[in-house]
């Protein structure tokens, strides 16, 4: 007789504990949300959007068509917009895809280091103690690196903020990650597990930090160094994308085939052969996905950077919002869902024919 | 004899190459005087100057501050949760109504797709500064944000899932005479699940992201704080924040990394 694997007590009730988690997790959300913030005015409000996006301002985008048939022809086009240039949906259109394009070809080069180091390319065999002592020193200098970089900055520019525990507080974070580097050592030595890559850990590491920010704050902070404007907003970008693109890139490197890098190898090539030869012409064509794919995304972030004052559109439609000019904020969200679809379907096509 | 092929003259000569790098040349500068992008506006004596304080303040968190970030940061993830619930429930029957293997009809399928493309395009703040006009400044204004911002992905990503299926049980349980609902049912529902729970999640992790900064319009949840304290220059304050943030961010992704992998 064939006995059937009796399911044990744990694994018979798993599925409804689970459920049950979930539930009470869910009871906490909903219970905790204040619902009564409604607005007496609500659905006036609703119906003052719905007919501003049903009428919405044209106006805003003929001004300058507009201004130049006034011009001429002396047509006597009423315009309700101020005559400054430059003040259009299609300006300012423009100025968000240049914001965004700048950034995203900035953090395109930025990228490439930090993909390399956060790649986890590693093998998976044990270490010797030796590599792991190697590791250790390797750490010490591209630490110290990083701290005399710094303080050639503050050579340079001449500002005196960084204080003398720039040094003190590298040193302090390289013992840290050293006696990391050796407790995992020690784990690595009575069991198969790997808990802390000192390279791709630490590459991993310094991404996901870099993602944390959100990128509106990173542009408040560059509009406090530069002032506002579109600059912030490229410089916003630039540094955000990267946390990103580094991530999407070093996967790229990782998903790598190490075939042609052992026989450059094999054939005697140096390291620097094995980059130039194999690993940057296979990883390229992901890289130029990539960053398309990110160009996307930049693209719908410029667009709300303008809300605290680092250029392209979203300046206007906060504008709009706070002072229910709906018809202009109905034209905004036309433009920008129009510009989106756009730079989504060139990206997409660019994005097939590369891969 | 082996011959060499030729190749032309616009192979020769990289053409495809050298307009492409001139495009991108031209397209830099172009964006750069439209930005009004110059560097040694920020790397000189005082831009940098005043960045290097930000950063100093930021080194230096005030921890007592920690107290008041917990009630908003529960507020946020309250809001991602539910947002995503709700914006996936409304997203199901768009999913299943955008997929060729379950509708015929293609009019009605264009018109589902178009719907559910559009409002992908809309960005998380933009979508908030909206709804934040329409009900107010709270949680609630939040939540609608993130359920409109998820819907716009789940539908996608649904229906992706739901095109690529195997035939074979929905073209079984036809023959067999079953109805579209039953079908749906026992064809497709098994086959999606997991998929379904991976993108769940997926899009939750996304959520949280976008919940900790629609705030900053006056959506609820952290981002509030984040406006208040670098309105005031606390940015000591802010460090604490977007510490915060940066364990949430990663205790959540790491939780639905091992989640997603049993899930595989």
């Amino acid at each position: 007789m064939i006995d059937i694997p009796k399911k044990s007590f744990l694994r018979k009730i798993q599925p409804y504990v689970i459920a049950i988690i979930i539930l009470a997790i869910y009871i906490w959300a909903f219970a905790g949300i204040q619902f009564n913030g409604i607005q007496q005015m609500a659905g006036q409000i609703t119906a003052a959007v719905f007919n501003g996006l049903v009428h919405p301002d044209w106006q805003f985008v003929s001004a300058p068509l507009d201004r130049w048939l006034n011009a001429t022809f002396q047509t006597g086009i009423p315009s309700t917009l101020a005559t400054a240039d430059g003040e259009d949906l299609v300006a300012k259109l423009l100025q968000t895809v240049a914001i965004a394009f700048l950034g995203t070809f900035v953090s395109a080069f930025l990228a490439i280091p930090f993909a390399f180091l956060s790649a986890r390319t590693e093998g998976r065999s044990r270490e010797s103690w030796k590599q792991r002592a190697k590791a250790i020193l390797y750490l010490a200098v591209g630490m110290l690196a990083v701290a005399l970089i710094i303080w050639g900055f503050r050579l340079i520019f001449g500002f005196d903020v960084f204080p003398k525990n720039l040094f003190i507080f590298i040193f302090v974070l390289w013992f840290f990650e050293s006696l990391f580097i050796v407790a995992n050592g020690l784990v690595q030595d009575i069991s198969k597990y790997t808990i802390f890559r000192p390279k791709s850990t630490n590459g991993k590491f310094i991404l996901t930090f870099i993602r944390v920010f959100p990128e509106i704050v990173l542009a408040l902070m560059f509009i406090k160094a530069v002032g506002p404007g579109s600059f912030a907003g490229v410089l916003a970008l630039s540094v955000h994308s990267v946390g990103m693109l580094g991530k999407l890139d070093g996967e790229a490197i990782e998903n790598l085939d190490r075939g042609p890098n052992e026989a450059i190898v094999a054939a005697g090539g140096t390291q620097l052969d094995t980059l130039t030869l194999a690993t940057l012409p296979n990883a390229m064509p992901s890289f130029l996905s990539n960053t398309l794919y990110r160009f996307e995304i930049s693209v719908r972030s410029a667009s709300i950077l303008g809300m605290v004052g680092a250029g392209g559109i979203g300046q206007d439609l906060i504008l709009s919002t706070q002072v229910r000019n709906w018809p202009r904020a109905g034209i905004i969200l036309i433009g920008v869902v129009i510009m989106v679809t756009l730079i989504d379907f060139i990206s997409g096509q660019l994005r097939k024919r590369i891969i | 004899m082996n011959v060499l092929p030729k190749r032309s003259n616009t192979q020769r000569f990289h053409i495809k190459g050298v307009l492409y790098f001139f495009l991108i040349i031209f397209l830099l500068i172009f964006s750069s005087i439209i930005t009004g992008t110059q560097l040694d506006q920020f790397f000189n004596h005082d831009s940098l100057g005043q960045f290097a304080v930000l950063w100093q303040k930021m080194f230096h968190p005030y921890w007592p501050y920690w107290s008041y970030v917990v009630g908003p940061l529960l507020d946020t993830i309250r809001m991602a949760l539910v947002g995503t619930l709700l914006g996936t429930i409304i997203a199901i029957p768009f999913a299943l109504l955008s997929a060729r293997n379950i509708v015929s009809l293609g009019w009605l399928r264009g018109v589902i797709r178009v719907i559910s493309n559009l409002v992908r395009t809309l960005p998380d703040l933009l979508l908030a500064a909206v709804f934040t006009a329409i009900l107010g400044f709270g949680p609630l204004a939040g939540v609608v944000t993130l359920l409109i911002f998820t819907f716009g992905q789940m539908a996608k990503l649904m229906f992706e899932a739901i095109e690529t299926i195997d035939q074979g049980p929905l073209e079984a349980l036809e023959a067999a005479g079953a109805s579209k609902v039953q079908i749906i049912i026992f064809a497709v529902v098994p086959q999606v699940l997991n998929t379904f729970f991976s993108n769940f999640l997926y899009t939750f992790e996304v959520n949280v992201r976008a919940s900790t900064v629609i705030g900053y319009v006056g959506a609820g949840g952290i981002g509030q704080l984040l406006q208040v304290t670098i309105n005031q220059f606390r940015y000591d304050e802010t460090a604490v924040i977007i510490f915060v943030i940066l364990i949430v961010v990663v205790l959540i992704e790491f939780m639905n990394n091992y989640l997603r992998e049993k899930l595989a």
